[in-house]
């Protein structure tokens, strides 16, 4: 808490020096943008750089232009990624995953935590770095819009605006208004890659499973620092197309994470995390032989791998014959849960590379006939017992829905009555799915009655038509 | 009775008195044999070569019924040995007589449906242990039904030659007497007196056994087939419930012949024993099936590891993730159970306590990656396996007398310092005292009644008295479904337990 507060002070008087010297510099008529052949590798400011009251500091409504940092700072859980890692919770996790004894385990000096709490630079704590920015900032300004050495003072002048953003990238910056640039930039935490990898061993050690949508997360990040109508104003189909673009991005992050760990003989094999956690966990009471997984490991049902995919999912029309065959061959592969690690590896590295350039044509919002059809078929497909949907399939597939309805009522297109009700109550069977004990929330409950989904689809084709 | 006439050739064979030999032939002719009402039953002619294994023959248990022998109220001649009303017992309680019926009700057929295995008198991965698969080369008795299940000859031995030497009025007087190990070797008559050879017969289904094709997979669970429970001989003897008598219970005469020791604890040494060769039976299916995973690059069943280690809810307040388990948080533990009594065993002995050396390279064997290593899971579980193999002889060859008996009851409370690890564990721990207590009380020693009712009973959580035995038998065909709130395992918690076990053993004090 001291700490805190002696972050807070300081951090004020940092701002009010900046915001100072941001007044003589802004009236500057012809600034010098930095050569973009600059020969130093872009290095991280720190949060402190973008705190200045007449930048983005203004202490305004959370979302308001010029009030960026000052909601980050305030509300925006990643401003605490780096301090969670202080608690006893995580103390005792990290003691537990690496087998040491609670007051010998460090979670602020281990590589395996920092390199998504205090992201992008893990090594900031290991007393070698000397720069402005501080691990406590956690995951700040930087980690999303890339190392600002080259372009913080640049990037207020007029002459940054006509930059375009591959022009803007040479100098360190990301162009997160890029839908499929924002999504790459979450991924790496928040899906895992190489050494960022949230494995079974560490969810068994106590740290949340890691499940990532993009849209969704957007929708549900209450402390965004930018204002969602302007996101609609530079693009009608916004909340359509940030479910496409995440499905892809994410789903290719889920491959090459696949592909690393089957391809890293050093790391667990088999790796627990990619199946479906109620597969395994749930209760032996009552179930006796009803349950869907029929005592098979259930693979990639949250990273759409497995699954009746609608034919306007963008990975549907990536997914060539041979990439379909080679899904097919992935998930028997994973189900069989052998030694198949290095061809596990290659397989997912293939299909990875199928979706390289996936965003860059994504299709339009399908019409209500085309969902009301998908529905249909789905439904179909549940009675005939074609597939038994679980609720890693079904809460995408409401994730779906909503993104179909956000985006149908950001264009204030008549959206069938009913249609949002219906939402809002399967949004209920879902959630109640999980046990009432609060942070269970993030693991597959092992309590979803999958003939929920029955009666929500026929409700969504009947609203539909 | 030409039948008969033409068989002399087979009873000329047994090592009867001299002086009876002629006399035995010829009342041969005129006693009958056990026999479904009254007909005779064709018997092999072929005659066992030395050193060849016993030609076999499945009887039902009609053939022990008739000629009123083992079913009460046709008891003509009281025998020596035994009490004459095993039948009785075993049909109206003992749910062996059950287990085929268990495969033709709503449950075992939904299961057979799931494993696509067809009828169940064709399937034999289930009749392994849900009756029993006839060998090739074995001849079936009319009087033999699969309905029975688990019957007589099963665990007695299914073979011709001591069904007829210890029924026949002429040689049973003989063949009583000869040594066990000559009743089996000559005779087939398997010897259930010995600890070591019954429990390894019980552990065949009720732990497995690869060699003989006994083994319940994960997808035979997954397709519904309830847990198998942790087994524990000599209670689960008790609770068959028993169709004979113990030592102790015999008339003096038998209890001579058989060597008796009054002063001994006798459930409590056949415990001892039978917990040992249990875990050898587990470590060896363990160490079969690693063998062949390993081999086949594949992972081991996962029957074979600790059910709950998987099937607990997510829950971050589970009891689960306050207690303290070796190894590392995501990797699957084995089944942990085997391992309690013959450990607390090796204490009692006195020796060194090699078995937390070797329990330690199992379990390094076992994390060292998700579903553990199936090469050193193989050599770590042979070596126990021999260790137990060791440990069951010396609890065989020591009896448990005054001096070495009193010990045992504070060994065992001894394991219960810590929490247990799980269900099971705490189960077994918990059989071994019941059967403590029972040996307690029949050498006229104090016991704590309240104790044992809080052991015994619904309070501990323990459930110590098995849903199969004792109860009232559901009708033919109805093996109840398990019910949704009534899962012990998933309600056990191991801190709970201990908080009501120390308020038990202070009011007993």
């Amino acid at each position: 808490m001291g700490r805190l507060f002696g972050l807070i002070l300081g951090l004020i008087g940092l701002s009010s020096l900046c915001s100072a010297l941001c007044s003589q510099i802004l009236p500057s008529p012809k600034p010098d943008l930095p050569s973009s052949a600059s020969s130093t590798e872009p290095y991280l400011v720190g949060a402190g750089s973008c705190s200045a009251s007449g930048c983005h500091n203004a202490n305004g409504h959370s979302g308001t232009k010029g009030s960026e940092y000052s909601t980050w700072i305030a509300s925006d859980p990643h401003a605490q990624a780096s301090s969670v890692l202080g608690s006893d919770r995580s103390q005792k996790m990290l003691a537990r995953y690496l087998g040491k004894s609670a007051n010998t385990a460090d979670p602020q000096k281990e590589p395996v935590c920092l390199s998504c709490h205090v992201f992008p630079d893990p090594t900031l704590n290991q007393g070698s770095y000397t720069g402005r920015f501080s691990a406590a900032d956690g995951v700040s300004c930087e980690a999303c819009h890339g190392k600002a050495s080259q372009w913080v003072s640049a990037h207020y002048q007029e002459s940054w605006k006509t930059l375009s953003s591959a022009e803007k990238s040479k100098f360190g910056f990301v162009d997160t208004k890029n839908l499929a640039i924002r999504t790459r930039t979450c991924v790496p935490c928040h899906v895992g890659e190489k050494e960022m990898d949230v494995n079974h061993d560490l969810i068994a050690a106590g740290h949340p499973r890691l499940r990532f949508e993009m849209g969704s997360f957007l929708a549900n990040y209450s402390s965004r620092h930018w204002r969602q109508t302007d996101e609609i104003a530079r693009d009608p189909n916004h909340s359509w197309n940030i479910w496409t673009t995440g499905q892809v991005i994410t789903t290719k992050a889920a491959l090459e994470l696949l592909s690393y760990r089957g391809n890293q003989k050093t790391k667990p094999w088999p790796e627990l995390s990619e199946y479906n956690c109620a597969a395994c966990h749930h209760s032996l009471s009552g179930f006796y032989g009803n349950l869907p997984s029929h005592g098979k490991m259930l693979f990639g049902t949250w990273s759409n791998l497995s699954g009746n995919l609608p034919a306007y999912s963008p990975l549907n029309s990536l997914w060539d014959k041979k990439a379909k065959e080679d899904l097919g061959s992935l998930t028997r592969l994973m189900v069989k849960i052998g030694s198949h690690r290095a061809e596990v590896g290659s397989l997912a590295e293939k299909l990875a590379k199928k979706l390289d350039h996936g965003t860059s044509h994504l299709a339009p919002p399908p019409s209500p006939k085309e969902v009301r059809t998908w529905i249909e078929a789905y439904e179909g497909s549940i009675k005939e017992n074609k597939i038994n949907p679980n609720w890693d399939q079904d809460t995408q597939t409401y994730i779906m829905l909503r993104a179909y309805f956000q985006h149908a009522r950001d264009l204030k297109k008549e959206v069938p009555p009913n249609l949002e009700n219906h939402l809002g109550e399967l949004q209920d069977d879902l959630t109640s799915a999980f046990q009432t004990n609060t942070n269970s929330i993030l693991h597959s409950p092992e309590n979803y009655d999958s003939k929920l989904s029955r009666k929500w689809l026929q409700k969504f084709g009947e609203d539909l038509r | 009775m030409s039948t008969y006439s033409s068989n002399r050739g087979f009873w000329r064979g047994l090592t009867l008195g001299v002086a009876f030999f002629g006399l035995t032939l010829f009342l041969n002719l005129l006693t009958l044999r056990p026999g479904v009402r009254g007909e005779s039953i064709a018997v092999s002619k072929a005659e066992p070569a030395a050193g060849k294994p016993l030609p076999k023959l499945y009887f039902g248990s009609k053939a022990c019924a008739s000629a009123g022998c083992h079913e009460k109220g046709q008891v003509t001649d009281p025998p020596l040995l035994c009490r004459g009303d095993e039948l009785d017992r075993f049909k109206a309680h003992d749910r062996h007589a059950d287990a085929y019926n268990a495969m033709t009700g709503k449950l075992g057929r939904d299961i057979l449906k799931r494993l696509n295995l067809g009828e169940p008198q064709t399937a034999t991965d289930c009749l392994a242990c849900h009756s029993v698969n006839i060998e090739k080369g074995a001849t079936k008795h009319e009087s033999f039904q699969l309905e029975e299940g688990v019957g007589c000859v099963v665990c007695h031995g299914a073979h011709e030659r001591w069904v007829g030497s210890h029924s026949l009025v002429i040689s049973r007087s003989a063949f009583r007497i000869l040594p066990r190990e000559t009743k089996e070797s000559d005779y087939g008559m398997t010897d259930l007196w010995d600890p070591a050879k019954r429990t390894a017969l019980c552990a065949s289904c009720h732990v497995g056994n690869q060699e003989q094709g006994k083994f319940v997979t994960h997808d035979m669970y997954a397709a519904g087939h309830p847990p198998l429970q942790g087994f524990e001989v000599a209670s689960w003897s008790n609770q068959m419930p028993r169709h004979w008598q113990l030592l102790r219970e015999k008339p003096k005469v038998v209890q001579k012949i058989q060597g008796h020791n009054s002063s001994v604890w006798e459930e409590s040494q056949l415990m001892l024993v039978g917990s040992a060769i249990t875990l050898r039976e587990s470590m060896r299916l363990l160490a079969s099936h690693a063998k062949t995973a390993s081999i086949n690059g594949e992972m081991l069943d996962w029957a074979l590891f600790d059910c709950y280690a998987c099937h607990h809810p997510l829950g971050p307040r589970s009891w689960r993730q306050n207690q303290t388990h070796p190894g590392k948080p995501g990797r699957v533990p084995l089944k942990t159970w085997p391992m309690v009594l013959p450990g607390m065993g090796e204490k009692l002995l006195g020796s060194k306590e090699e078995v937390d050396q070797l329990t330690r390279e199992l379990e390094n064997a076992t994390y060292s990656r998700p579903f553990g290593d199936p090469k050193k899971i193989q050599l770590a579980s042979e070596k126990i396996a021999h260790w137990a193999d060791a440990i069951a002889k010396s609890f065989a060859s020591q009896p448990l007398d005054q001096k070495t008996g009193p010990k045992l009851g504070s060994e065992l409370l001894k394991i219960w310092q810590a929490p247990p690890r799980d269900f099971d564990s705490a189960r077994q721990t918990g059989w071994a005292l019941l059967t403590y207590h029972s040996d307690e009380a029949a050498l006229g020693r104090n016991i704590n009644k309240e104790w044992l009712k809080f052991l015994e009973g619904y309070e501990s959580g323990l459930d110590l008295k098995l849903k199969t035995g004792r109860g009232v038998r559901p009708a033919r065909g109805e093996v109840a479904n398990p019910k949704q709130d009534d899962s012990p395992p998933d309600q056990f918690h191991p801190d709970g337990f201990m908080g009501k076990l120390k308020f038990y053993l202070q009011e007993g004090k």
